[in-house]
């Protein structure tokens, strides 16, 4: 018997830790509110393996009050757009090498919610409602520091009216 | 009352079995990985398709990892010899360009966090990296400082390194056996 609860804890263990840590994630920040990491040095961060060659911004989002719009610009090198689920699915990615026109457009709607009718905008549906957002900018040798500071500044996370 | 003890008991030692064994499991981060040298590679990182496993050990090590249509990570925990990489050795990695947007190498200590250094130096790019006459680079990681590309490793303990490869060009993604990912040669070590 306690080999066979052993191993039910065991496997429940595995599948549970992934969203305990998102949901810690989560926690530290402000719903649905942009926040710029600063350069990566050696100091303790909170998410381990962070690249000193990237910057961050991140949100947590959460749809419980209806999808959100997303948008920001683009430096003119290479920045990444990536969506999270609860359990850490990266279940949505572009970068500004895929985008038509010249910035990031995106609504991001609840697993339910329907579809708005939104023509020259990406939709997704995120698995569950609340997950986390993170912008990449690669920062290459530094010389395009003052673009991609500008382009950050300009990420807007706001209700579909 | 013996009863209620040995069930008491029974629960208490499937919880410690069961918790560390998760745990022991999920700290290994070794077989979803697919071997090329010294570097490893996880497939599904990030993937819907990733086993709780692998999801669990990306939650501990590589938190908010991109899937491999944007980005693919390699990690290298030993050189080409198969020796762990440590920080009181000296080595010199060897590379060449790679089909994609941009990459990066960077190393970090074995509680998964930068090298402090007064250098603030703890990777190079595509970009910043400085370039042999035959395009490729080189790159030191060692305690002492060295000329050219230098990464400060030095201390007690185990290192890693993380090549990142973003926006992958469909041929390097399709044929990773292909890819002539870099040599991590050991020069010196501080017990030689």
């Amino acid at each position: 018997m306690t080999l066979v609860l052993a191993a039910i804890v065991h496997v429940a263990a595995v599948r549970i830790y992934p969203s305990a840590i998102m949901l810690a994630f989560e926690a530290r920040y402000e719903p649905n509110r942009v926040f710029h990491v600063p350069e990566v040095t050696a100091g303790k961060l909170r998410i381990v393996r962070p690249s000193p060659d990237l910057l961050y911004s991140l949100a947590v989002f959460d749809l419980s009050e209806g999808p959100i719009r997303v948008t920001a610009p683009v430096p003119g090198s290479y920045v990444s757009l990536s969506m999270y689920g609860s359990n850490t699915d990266n279940f949505y990615v572009t970068s500004d090498s895929q985008l038509a026109d010249s910035g990031f457009d995106v609504v991001l709607i609840g697993p339910h919610d329907p579809e708005p009718g939104l023509a020259e905008t990406v939709i997704v549906r995120a698995p569950g409602e609340t997950g986390v957002i993170v912008f990449r900018y690669f920062i290459g040798d530094g010389s395009r520091a003052e673009k991609i500071r500008s382009a950050r500044q300009q990420i807007a996370l706001r209700p579909v009216s | 009352m013996n009863r209620l003890l040995y069930f008491g008991s029974a629960i208490v030692v499937a919880l410690v079995l069961g918790t560390g064994s998760a745990w022991w499991a999920v700290a290994g981060f070794g077989s979803d990985a697919v071997r090329y040298g010294s570097w490893k590679f996880y497939p599904l990182v990030g993937s819907s398709a990733a086993s709780d496993l692998l999801r669990a050990r990306i939650a501990r090590a590589g938190l908010l990892a991109l899937n491999e249509s944007e980005a693919i990570y390699f990690i290298a925990d030993r050189d080409e010899e198969g020796h762990e990489l440590r920080r009181d050795c000296a080595y010199r990695l060897d590379g060449q360009e790679l089909d994609a947007r941009w990459w990066s190498i960077t190393a970090y200590a074995k509680d998964l966090h930068l090298i402090p250094n007064a250098l603030d130096r703890y990777s190079y790019n595509d970009v910043n990296v400085a370039r042999e006459p035959d395009g490729g680079y080189v790159i030191h990681l060692s305690g002492s400082p060295r000329d050219g590309n230098w990464i400060p490793t030095g201390g007690k303990g185990a290192f890693d390194l993380a090549l990142r490869v973003y926006d992958p060009a469909p041929a390097l993604l399709g044929d990773l056996d292909a890819v002539e990912l870099p040599r991590i040669v050991r020069e010196d070590c501080a017990d030689r």
